[in-house]
Formats: structure tokens, sequence, C-alpha cells
């Protein structure tokens, strides 16, 4: 018997007692009996509390107010803006950093009206076209997901907006990109409506099972996630006001000799489309609708302009001496225009990868062709129904059913007459390096102003071999001028100057930002690694790479086939290797697949570690593979310091060229781990015999040091910077 | 090498940015200053870039921060110097002792050994490619202002790998031998 029952029973007994008892007054036993009721009630609680998780208590106590304080927090940020400014805050300098004013001013004095199911939200042109672009889902008004409006998309693979939304009767610009132009319409009102709480997915299009998408694929899978969305944004200079400009110092110089302000740019924004990306079945998938017509606006800002120097005869060079990169280069560009030929015929973009394998499998682009090959077996009057069997035999590694057989008859009928000429290699060349420059430049802008990288944005003038990097709301934040701030000074240092200069009393600055973006030019250490790993005998031995590597052998018994496979077909054959799933001849099983894509992609024309920026790269993060290329910069790196690098010189041969030139790259490679060893030795004793000595108009200075692996002859290099200061 | 206050703050910076690339490969690394003053000073920044893809230098404004940016890669930092206490009974400036006695703090802080010897006069910076040693105390002054002379003996083949070998066992027995450890009582003088 428990505790409580003992008391109860005594308490009946007490009771009975006092009942029979003729001396005590009934209402001295009624209250007896109240009072017996409620011990009884205080007992069965106890008991209860007794038999309570006290675990389990405290942690719903501990959600409860967590809970309670992030709903104090939202209502204390409630009209503040932005609402990440109280986290952002404690992560920052102190003083004299410039701060992006995004965070203290509310920018934009644009706005779009948003018709959520009858009720006229007002927002900022920026955020509505960066966040509330039709196809998007937000919880920005309350508790359950609101959708901006799309209509059914995929048949075409575009969504018609003029007659869901409210847009401008004339066009706000006009943008040309590639062959097509648009004429961009300002959105006056979104509409917008609350999901229903129960909604799914078609596995195969990504459409979403609402009353306004919706599909015919009869592939529905039912979600609890929304999926993420980003649009798709071109950029166009519309007007610009120009201020002052400084020269970058050697050796960036060589490639972006000037840098300058641009107080006042207009720049036409337009959303041509938008990526959306859900994991379905496991894995993740990618999909871009495209709008009809592209909906923008025109942003007043600041930015600054960086002017490019890509020699013509580096281009002409590079595609002669490189095989692999004329090949790469003859790829991307049939994928840009398969993208190109896919959305004018309204074929959808979700066949991309599917559609352009099976082109390179059947153009043999595996191996190093050239364009005339190319051209020979596009002009095959088989190629057409060799791409169509390719496309069924690789179908099977894909959730979606199969591109409608009209529309990739026609699609690829229009691939047959493409021409590919070394004038269009030059300049799709010159189009990715300079597009690859400018994520470099965006990424480096951002760092440099302690800027987010939505904070800035970019826009590449092919024609004048110009990069413009502007802040990316209307009345600019701060970020480019303060980008523009830390470029370096003159280079140069003596005592004398240094003691009546101010810099010795200045506070601290954080890293230039020429400085930052010619470490982004270095060789991408994940890049290295991951060759080293597959094709190299040479273990570097920086402890970076060694991290990675030990990463990549973890792999080594779960893609045992896979390194095998890859390793038999080379390292040149690495970018079509990661398209699509054309080279995977060994297994049919969709795990053993995604093995191979997973190794297929190692970094050699950009990685998220270097130069890859996904959805803030202007074609789009589904195209931007096909746009970039870190080895085409690491070439033209290598080609304008060509004359400065000397490869194991003597110090006197050293010496002279850093008279000379002001700089010099001291080069040596090594082909297994003793001559490793020994280079490292012998490259330090030559930077010793060298540093601090006079040469030129001053003493020499140990500035620089990288790695890479060489592709053709799976050396390491090592690299030593040496300036004259 | 001959050695002035021209370019001895640019061959410390290599020093230890060398030290710095030996100690990221898992090799021995470290430096022993040698000098009876030392304060933190500011790095001019354009002999601070550096750019790599294998090491970081960054946020690195003042001596102090190269220094422990050598420990926090792994290289081991031996600091030989004079107790502030024992420069209480000198003529030196009572705020160049407290400034002696933050920079001590801060290096011991940064994982720095750090010993003294009260009839140190001796200056020099050893690590394991090279040695400088001359006039420059571990100071803005000894290293910018004054008028400084010595010597840089890289550790490489030849005449100065001797010069840098003697120099490396003196350095190492002054350190070991010829010195005592840190005390809270040093650092009284910051109060």
């Amino acid at each position: 018997m428990s505790e409580a029952e003992q008391l109860k029973q005594i308490l009946n007994e007490l009771l009975q007692k006092v009942r029979l008892d003729r001396s005590v007054p009934t209402s001295v036993f009624g209250e007896l009996a109240m009072i017996r009721s409620k011990l009884e009630a205080t007992l069965v609680q106890l008991e209860k509390a007794r038999q309570m998780d006290i675990d389990e208590t405290k942690a719903k106590f501990e959600d409860a107010r967590r809970l309670q304080g992030i709903l104090e927090e939202i209502k204390r940020s409630e009209g503040k803006y932005p609402s990440y400014i109280d986290d952002f805050i404690q992560s920052i300098a102190e003083p004299p950093y410039i701060m992006p004013k995004t965070l203290y001013e509310p920018q934009g004095a644009q706005q779009i009206s948003i018709d959520v199911g009858g009720e006229i939200k007002t927002e900022k042109a920026e955020l509505a076209l960066a966040l509330l672009f039709p196809g998007s889902t937000t919880y920005r008004y309350g508790m359950f997901p609101v959708k901006v409006s799309l209509g059914r998309w995929y048949q075409s693979g575009r969504a018609h907006l003029s007659s869901i939304h409210v847009l401008s009767s004339e066009p706000e610009f006009q943008l040309v990109d590639g062959q097509r132009t648009y004429n961009v319409y300002k959105p006056l009102m979104l509409r917008a409506f609350r999901l229903r709480r129960h909604w799914a997915i078609c596995t195969s299009c990504l459409s979403l099972f609402d009353e306004d998408e919706t599909c015919a694929h009869r592939a529905i899978q039912p979600r609890v996630k929304l999926p993420s969305s980003y649009p798709i944004i071109r950029k166009l200079e519309l007007s610009r006001e120009v201020a002052t400009s400084k020269d970058l110092q050697k050796p960036m110089s060589l490639i972006i000799p000037k840098v300058t302000r641009l107080p006042q740019l207009q720049v036409g924004l337009a959303v041509i489309g938008f990526e959306r990306t859900a994991t379905v079945k496991g894995a993740s998938r990618t999909i871009m609708v495209d709008y009809d017509p592209p909906i923008g606006i025109k942003l007043m800002t600041s930015g600054l302009s960086f002017q490019t120097h890509i020699p013509e005869e580096f281009l002409k060079e590079i595609l002669q001496s490189s095989l692999m990169l004329r090949r790469d280069i003859i790829i991307q560009l049939l994928a840009c225009r398969l993208a190109d030929v896919m959305s004018e015929i309204g074929l959808p973009s979700y066949h991309h990868e599917l559609m352009l394998s099976s082109i390179v499998s059947v153009l043999n682009l595996n191996a190093l062709v050239n364009e005339q090959a190319v051209m020979q077996r596009l002009r095959n009057n088989d190629f057409i129904t060799q791409v169509i069997a390719a496309i069924h035999n690789e179908l099977d590694f894909y959730e979606s059913g199969g591109p409608d057989p009209t529309l990739v008859q026609n699609a690829l009928l229009t691939m047959q007459s493409l021409d590919i000429t070394d004038d269009e290699l030059i300049s799709k060349l010159r189009e990715t390096i300079l597009h690859s420059l400018a994520h470099v430049l965006l990424l480096s802008a951002a760092i440099t102003s302690g800027s987010q990288l939505d904070d800035l944005d970019y826009l590449v003038k092919e024609d004048d071999g110009e990069i413009v990097i502007f802040d990316s709301v209307s009345g600019g934040n701060g970020s480019s001028e303060t980008a523009f701030e830390f470029l370096s000074e003159a280079g140069t240092f003596s005592v004398e100057e240094y003691l009546q200069s101010e810099e010795r009393e200045e506070t601290y600055k954080p890293r230039n930002l020429d400085e930052t973006a010619f470490e982004f030019l270095l060789p991408c250490l994940n890049s290295v690694a991951d060759k080293v790993f597959l094709f190299s005998k040479v273990e570097p031995i920086e402890n970076e790479i060694k991290r990675k590597l030990g990463e990549l052998k973890d792999k080594e018994t779960t893609h045992q086939n896979v390194i095998r496979r890859i390793r038999e077909y080379g390292l040149t054959t690495i970018f079509p290797l990661s398209i699509g799933y054309h080279s995977m001849d060994y297994s049919r099983e969709h795990q053993e697949a995604d093995r191979f894509k997973e190794m297929a992609t190692i970094c050699i024309h950009g990685c998220p570690e270097c130069i890859s920026i996904g959805r803030k790269c202007q074609h789009g993060s589904f195209h931007e593979k096909y746009n970039i290329s870190k080895f085409a910069l690491d070439r033209l790196v290598n080609f304008v310091l060509k004359h400065v690098t000397l490869n194991m010189p003597s110090s006197d041969q050293a010496l002279k060229t850093l008279g000379e030139h002001g700089f010099a790259i001291l080069k040596g490679s090594c082909v297994d781990e003793h001559t490793c060893e020994e280079l490292v030795r012998n490259m330090n004793a030559l930077i010793l015999q060298i540093v601090g000595k006079e040469a030129g108009n001053g003493y020499v200075k140990f500035s620089g040091h990288w790695v890479n692996m060489n592709l053709t002859s799976g050396e390491i290099e090592y690299y030593y910077l040496l300036k004259v200061i | 090498m001959h050695v002035t206050q021209k370019n001895v703050s640019m061959i410390d910076v290599d020093l230890l940015v060398s030290e710095c690339i030996r100690a990221n490969r898992g090799e021995s690394a470290f430096a022993y200053f040698i000098s009876p003053f030392i304060a933190d000073f500011r790095i001019p920044s354009a002999l601070i870039r550096f750019a790599s893809n294998i090491i970081n230098i960054s946020d690195v404004e003042r001596i102090s921060d190269l220094i422990g940016l050598l420990t926090h890669y792994g290289g081991k930092v031996y600091i030989l110097s004079r107790s502030p206490t024992d420069l209480l009974d000198t003529t030196i400036s009572r705020s160049f002792i407290k400034r002696q006695t933050r920079t001590l703090l801060q290096l011991s802080q940064r994982k720095c050994e750090i010993r003294f010897n009260s009839k140190l006069h001796a200056k020099a910076t050893v690590t394991s490619q090279g040695a400088v040693s001359g006039s420059f105390n571990l100071t803005e002054s000894g290293r910018f202002f004054n008028l400084e002379e010595g010597h840089f003996f890289p550790n490489v083949e030849g005449n100065s790998k001797n010069q840098y070998l003697e120099k490396l066992a003196w350095a190492k027995d002054l350190f070991e031998n010829q010195s005592r450890p840190l005390t809270q009582e040093d650092l009284k003088s910051n109060t």
C-alpha cells in the first residue's frame, strides 16, 4: 500500500469515528469530509506528479521558454530593417570600418504591390524581385506559406506572366542576352495565394500540385518541406557617371590595370526566370522555368568598373596548346546553344543535362576532339537517331520521363546547323574568362567590404572587356565604395617614408581588394587535392592538402569502382564525365551512378571553394558550369606572369629579374616524395639567399607561396613570389 | 648579409612567415627572440602582404600577431628578455616598462615560452631558417627609428651555415641554461 493510500485509510477511519461520536457537531463532520475530499484530490495529483518524467518535463519547459524568447525577438524586430541585424552586428568589427548601409537604411524608392488573396501588401521592388518572384514561396505573411502565382508551365518550361500579374503597359527596358532580345516589364502587382496544408510535387518536372501549377506527369510525391527557389537575374547597364580611378599594383595590374568608381550607375535588373530545387527520392534536383515576359526594374546605384586586359595572343595560344581546354570550350558552347534552342522551342530545361550528355556521347567529346571533328559528326545523317538512342539508354538514371520526341527532333535539327569557328571559340573563351573574373571580383569585393554576397551584384560588358561590380540596392549601400577604398596603395616601403606617413597612426585595415582577388586567382586547393588523389604519385605535405586527401581516402572503399574507372578515363576527360551519365558504362545501379557523378565533379573549371557562386551567377546555378573556367583563369595568370616566372633559377638570375620587373616568381616541380622534399629545401635556400637584399629601387621581400598540380605531367609545382618593395 | 634598420623588419617578417609555412607542413618550426627590451609594434602593411593557397597570413597588424600566428600553426616561440621588475630599478620610463609587461603578457597568452636574464644585452632573432643578430631590440625604435646595424645568417650551405649554427647553439644555451622562467611577480608592474 502506498503512503497516499495509507493516509486515505486513516482519514476514512477518522471520519467513521467522528460520525459515530455524538459529541461532535454535524458542521465539524461536514468540514472534515470536505477536507478529506480535498486531500484525496491532492494525493491523486501527487501520485501523478511522481509518475512524471522529469527530463521530459524539463525539455518541454525549455522548449516553451525558447519559443517565448523567439516570440519576444520577433516582437522586438517588428519595424526594424533588416531582420538579421541583431545577429550580424555582433560579428562585425569596430569602427572605422564602413558598414554597408543596407544594414541601417531602408533602401529602394520603388515599390511593388503583392496581392495575397485580396490582402494588398507593399514591398520594396528589389526585395520583391529577389524573394517574391513568380513561383517562389514565402513565410513572410504569416504561419502558412504564401506562393506567388506562376501558372502552368510544364509543357514548355515557360510561365506566361501577363495573364496572371499586373505588368506595366510599356516595357521598362530591352535586354539583349545571347541571340535573344527581351522586352522587360515592370511588375505593378504580383498575385499570390496561401498554399493549402496538404500539397505535393511532381518528381518528374518539380511542378507543385496546387491550384496554380500542376502537370500531367502523374509522378506525384506528397511534400512537407517547400522547395527552394532562386531568381535568374540578368543585368544591363543603362547609364553611368564616372569619378576617380586607381591603378592597381603588380602582379594584379597585368590582368586588371585600372579600377574606376561609378558614383551614379543605372542598371536594368531583369528576372528572366527562376530555378527550383527539391529533393526527390533522396536526390537533389533543380529545374529552370523561363518567364514570358521577363519582369524587372531600373536601379539607380553606385559601383566600380574594372577594366580587364585579356591578351588576344593568349586566347589564341591557349586554344592551340591545350586540346583539353579547346574541347571543354566546345562543350560549353554546345551547352549554352542547346539551352537557348530548348528555351526557344519550349523544351523544358530539366531535360538539358540528359540531352547534352547524349550529345557529348554521340560526338565522342570524352576524347580530345576539335571543332572540325565535332561539326562533321553533327552533320552526319544518323546524328539525330544516335542521340535519341543515347537519350533512351541514359533515361534509366533520371527520375523524369523522356522529353517530347518531336521537340527533341526539332532541337537536334537546329543543333545540327551549328557552326563552330575558331573566332567563336576565341570569343566564347574570352566571355568565359571575363565572367570567371567577374565572380572573383564579386567575391573579393564582398570579403573586403565586409558585406554579404547579396549586398553586391555584377555585370559583364563583353565588348568592352569591362566588369562592373555594383551595390545591389537603389541608392547604393556603400559596399562598392568601401571596396574601392581598400585597393592597395603603391606597394613600396622605405623606413624614412614610413616614419613620416600616416599609416603608423592608422587603425588596421583588412586585406586589400586586389590582394584578395589575386589569392582567388591562385590554383584552387580543393582542385589540387582532388587531382593529386586521383592522378598524382606525389602527395604534397601541406596540412590543408593532407586534410583534404584524408577525406578523399575515406571514400576509397565505398567508391572503389568509380575511382578505378575515372582513373582509366584520365584527368583530361573529367569535364565531359561530369555531364549526365553517358560515361556510366559499367553499372546500371542508381547509387553507383550517383557516386560516379560525385567523384567526376572535381574542380577543373570551378567549384564552390574557388569561383563558383551558385545562384548568384548571372546564368543561374543550373548553367554556371558552362560559363566559368578556373582552368582558363589559371592559364591566363601563368601567361601574364610568364616573363617573370623562373624555373629553379640561380640567385643572380632571380635578382636580375627582380631588378628589371620589380617582382619575380620562382618555380620548381617534383615528381616523387623524395624530389619534393629536396625541391622545397632548395627553394627555401634560394629564397633565404635573396630576401632582404637590395634590388632595383628597394629590397627583396618574400610575398607569396602556392602549390599546383600540372594537369599534363602530374607533377607538383611550387611557386614563390618575390617582390621589390 | 649586412642588415640595417632599412631591411631588418623585412627579414624578420620573412623569417616568421617561412616558419609558419614549415609548421603548416608539420616540420619543426621555431623562433628565438632575444632582446632586453620588447614592445609590440605595428608592421607596415607593405611588409605583411602575402598571397598563398596553402597558408593564411592574414589579420596580422602587429608583430605579436605574427608571432601568435606561428604558435597557432604549431611553431615554438622562445622569448628571452629582461624582467619588467628588474627594469623598475633603472632609469627606463615607467610607461615603457608597462608596455614591455603588457607585450610579455600578450605573448605568454599566445603560448610563447618566456624567460629572463637580468644581465641581457644581446639582441638576436633565430629561426630554423636563419639568424639575425645585431643592435636591434624587438621594439618599434629598434626596428625602424634608430640607426641600427647587424648581420643575417641564412641557414644555407656555405660559410653562413656554420655561423648560423653557432648562433642557434648560443641562443639555445642562453635560453635553456642561463635564464629563469617568467613568474606572476614579473608582471606585477602592469598593475
